[in-house]
């Protein structure tokens, strides 16, 4: 019987390009992906780049060169300051969140019970909604005096809160509703990762005496930690794309307690119609992405434990 | 059974490489979808990564869906070809898109859906009209305006009255005179006087009143005689408080009804401007280049507005939602709210007591802001549409078709000639109601519709939320509005 452990050496190694010789089978099989980077992703940057150094108001005729006007602008709006420390607010609110739960759900649902089937359907079950949907459900709920949250809280004798309608709350409300759609997504990724770890392993440290919070911090979580750097680089980026929820909840308000970066954006392209500003935006989106998931493959990566 | 997972020849994945490709593939994960779900399944990133049975990443790049529009209203079906079967004779169909929003309650989509039906049977073939659906007011404009960039405006839409300025700026409306002229239309004398002053620019008209609005009371008799108010609605200011606070069912520290309930979430400029006027000045002039925000009028009525909440407490705190409140009224956990008419028609289906319909109460007068849209003919559009185009206007805007939208829908019939339609005789006789709109508009101004229409009405929905959520002083809120409109209308010349 063969050691599951040791290599497999009878696998047949894929062909290797011999020095000095191009592999153009290799390129050839990456061009279809590559086009389409490029046509989506590449070229719409750096058209937005291009366009954010001109006066671009569909309003106004004049499409002047202003180099980095459109930023200096920017800067000097207070309510992009206000938006930048929503979107960093939201972001801290529901990407630890998110990523924690969906680790221990992923924790608590990796068994084989009888009805574990049922429980993973349902907590992901909200991903599979549109967050469109998700967000007029939880509007529902946040209704005050009669919705469903404050008529439980009145019940108890608690307050009825103004959950949308309360700068101080509709932030939290927001990340609230973001937080219940994500987890069950990324759950299923640290599930597949849990999966992938050798029973082997955990039974060994079992036998070495290791209770259940040893194992799991020596074992299983480096073990999962290229999974935890993909979550998290995902729910960050996913963190500064919400728009869809503060769309239909809040608008924005109230006086723009939840306006977050793309809703931001979304506003200066298409209610003031300043598309140059909307494409500097766009600009600093792109450069603070790049950035963070830099940021974030670098400092987990000392923690991956890498096969 | 780690081995069969992870072949040997892709185990030699470096450190670098796999940094490399995450930041790329997240990257680019987070340019290509803007979508509501999180970014696309992580072929890149978890190469390397503990295999992600595929079965995972099916459905969860299967779920992200191009957001949706509001739930409220059905999506708009394609209307159905004419059941006619009789060629056109000129052999070609003229296809014109219509936009048009649903900005009050109800399943206005579905009536204007068979509207256009009803068109394109009649003209037997040569002219098909395909109604779309567009969102809000806002959400159709930015629309309208995205289309028209593109090359594709629609033939015509309903946009609000208010966008002329905006619209003219972009050079995407035509004038009508000469369509109004050729087809002998009545349109200045029977239109109301009210509704076509932000339908003009100069003297020319550029849109036709369609389903046009203005904000009223919506008042419970019952319960007010119930609770020895008598069965009209307070009629001044000082009223609204007096009959609120008496309205208003507290126990506790919990509110059973509100006594009265005003909306201020998204675009809180419109409904405020009634405040406005009824204090002595509206926001709103009679050019395109100025707007009044940081008036003494304007502050009264937003300190009153704050008032109602934090002094009276007849009114929930915070911003009340919109769309919230005819359903608060409808099921009394509201008293008085004030609302767009064109919400009547649902909160009287929705009611299970006779609803009341009143003038807003006056402080130094009636007043109200008018509202709602007009239907737009575009440039840019094939010159054989135009005259399809017109032809469908003039459809929708005859005195019966917008007799029966206004009995649809409780939005105000905006012609004269309308109320002498014998079904809408019979509908004001049996719900007298639907009147009141009509017999306000004697009080009714102008919507705030300047150039950088979208964005000044944003300036004052903000100012007017940031005093509501006592962050500012209405006149701190109010004079920071008026600096920043000024200086954004500071380049228009009218």
């Amino acid at each position: 019987m063969r050691d599951s452990l040791t290599v497999n050496s009878s696998a047949v190694p894929p062909p290797v390009a011999r020095r000095g010789r191009i592999s153009w089978s290799a390129y050839l099989y990456l061009l279809p992906s590559l086009v389409f980077m490029v046509a989506f992703s590449l070229w719409p940057a750096l058209e937005a780049a291009y366009q954010s150094l001109f006066r671009l108001n569909l309003l106004n005729p004049d499409h002047s060169f202003i180099g980095l006007g459109n930023y200096i602008a920017l800067a000097s709006q207070p309510l992009f300051w206000q938006v930048l420390r929503n979107t960093f607010v939201f972001s801290l609110g529901t990407m630890p969140i998110s990523v924690a739960l969906a680790l221990v759900f992923a924790l608590l649902l990796n068994r084989r019970l009888p009805l574990i089937g049922l429980y993973r359907t349902a907590i992901f079950y909200p991903a599979v909604l549109p967050m469109i949907s998700a967000a007029a459900i939880w509007s529902f709920l946040y209704v005050p005096s009669y919705g469903l949250i404050d008529r439980f809280l009145t019940s108890f004798g608690g307050a009825q809160i103004n959950w949308l309608g309360d700068a101080s709350t509709a932030l939290l409300a927001v990340i609230v509703t973001t937080i219940w759609k994500q987890a069950g997504y990324y759950m299923i990724f640290f599930l597949a990762g849990l999966q992938g770890i050798s029973a082997e392993v955990l039974e060994a440290a079992e036998l070495d005496g290791a209770n259940l919070f040893e194992s799991l911090r020596s074992i299983t979580l480096p073990l999962l930690m290229p999974t935890t750097v993909f979550v998290t680089t995902v729910s960050l980026i996913a963190s500064v794309q919400a728009v869809d929820q503060v769309y239909l909840m809040t608008q924005g308000g109230p006086d723009n307690s939840t306006n977050t970066f793309l809703y931001f954006l979304f506003q200066t392209a298409f209610t003031n119609w300043d598309t140059g500003q909307a494409a500097a935006l766009t600009v600093i989106l792109l450069l603070a992405l790049f950035l963070m998931s830099w940021l974030n493959y670098r400092s987990l990566d000392r923690f991956t434990h890498y096969e | 059974m780690l081995d069969s997972l992870t072949p040997r020849g892709v185990a030699s994945f470096s450190r670098r490489r796999m940094l490399a490709l995450g930041v790329l593939g997240a990257a680019s994960a987070a340019l290509a979808a803007c979508s509501s779900a999180p970014a696309a399944s992580p072929t890149a990133a978890s190469a390397n990564a503990p295999a992600a049975p595929s079965a995972t990443a099916a459905p969860a790049s299967a779920a992200p869906t191009t957001a949706a529009a509001p739930t409220s209203a059905p999506s708009a079906a394609p209307t159905v070809a004419p059941a006619a079967t009789t060629v056109p004779a000129s052999g070609t169909t003229a296809q014109l898109t219509f936009f048009y929003p649903v900005g009050v309650a109800g399943p206005l989509s579905k009536l204007i859906d068979g509207m256009a039906a009803k068109f394109n049977q009649t003209q037997n073939g040569a002219i098909k009209v395909t109604p779309v659906y567009s969102g809000d007011y806002i959400q159709t404009l930015s629309k309208a305006q995205t289309a028209l960039q593109g090359g594709k405006p629609p033939d015509v839409a309903v946009i609000n009255a208010a966008a002329i300025y905006t619209l003219q700026d972009m050079n995407a409306v035509i004038p009508l005179d000469d369509l109004i002229k050729s087809s002998n239309a009545n349109v200045a004398d029977d239109f109301f006087p009210a509704f076509l002053a932000n339908s003009k620019l100069g003297s020319s008209i550029y849109g036709i009143p369609f389903q046009r609005s203005t904000l009223v009371l919506y008042y419970n008799p019952d319960l007010q005689n119930k609770l020895g108010l008598g069965t009209k609605a307070p009629q001044t200011w000082d009223e609204v408080v007096s009959f609120g606070t008496k309205l208003t069912d507290r126990q506790g520290s919990t509110v059973n009804r509100w006594g009265v309930g005003f909306p201020s979430s998204g675009s809180s400029y419109w409904e405020f401007q009634a405040l406005a006027i009824e204090a002595g000045q509206n926001v709103m002039g009679d050019v395109g280049n100025k707007a009044y925000f940081n008036t003494d009028a304007s502050i009264t009525a937003l300190q009153w507005l704050i008032d109602l909440s934090q002094k009276n407490k007849i009114m929930n705190s915070g911003t009340i939602d919109w769309g919230n409140l005819p359903t608060d009224f409808a099921g009394e956990k509201t008293a008085l709210i004030y609302h767009s008419t064109g919400s009547l028609s649902f909160i009287a289906k929705q009611a299970k007591f006779t609803v009341g319909v009143a003038f807003n109460p006056k402080q130094k007068q009636f007043g109200s802001p008018t509202g709602g849209g007009n239907l737009y003919i575009f440039k840019g559009i094939p010159a054989a549409n135009q005259e399809p185009a017109w032809k469908f206007t003039q459809f929708m805007s005859t005195p019966e078709t917008l007799a029966q939208w206004s009995i649809d829908t409780g939005y105000v019939a905006p012609r004269k000639s309308c109320y002498d339609v014998a079904s809408y005789k019979d509908y004001t006789t049996k719900f007298p109601q639907a009147l009141v709109a009509r017999d306000q508009l004697q009080y009714a101004q102008n919507e705030l519709g300047t150039h950088q229409m979208a964005q000044v009405q944003t300036i004052l929905s903000n100012a007017i939320q940031a005093a509501l959520t006592m962050k500012q002083s209405p006149k701190d809120a109010l004079t920071a509005a008026q600096t920043q409109t000024d200086q954004l209308l500071a380049n228009f010349k009218d």
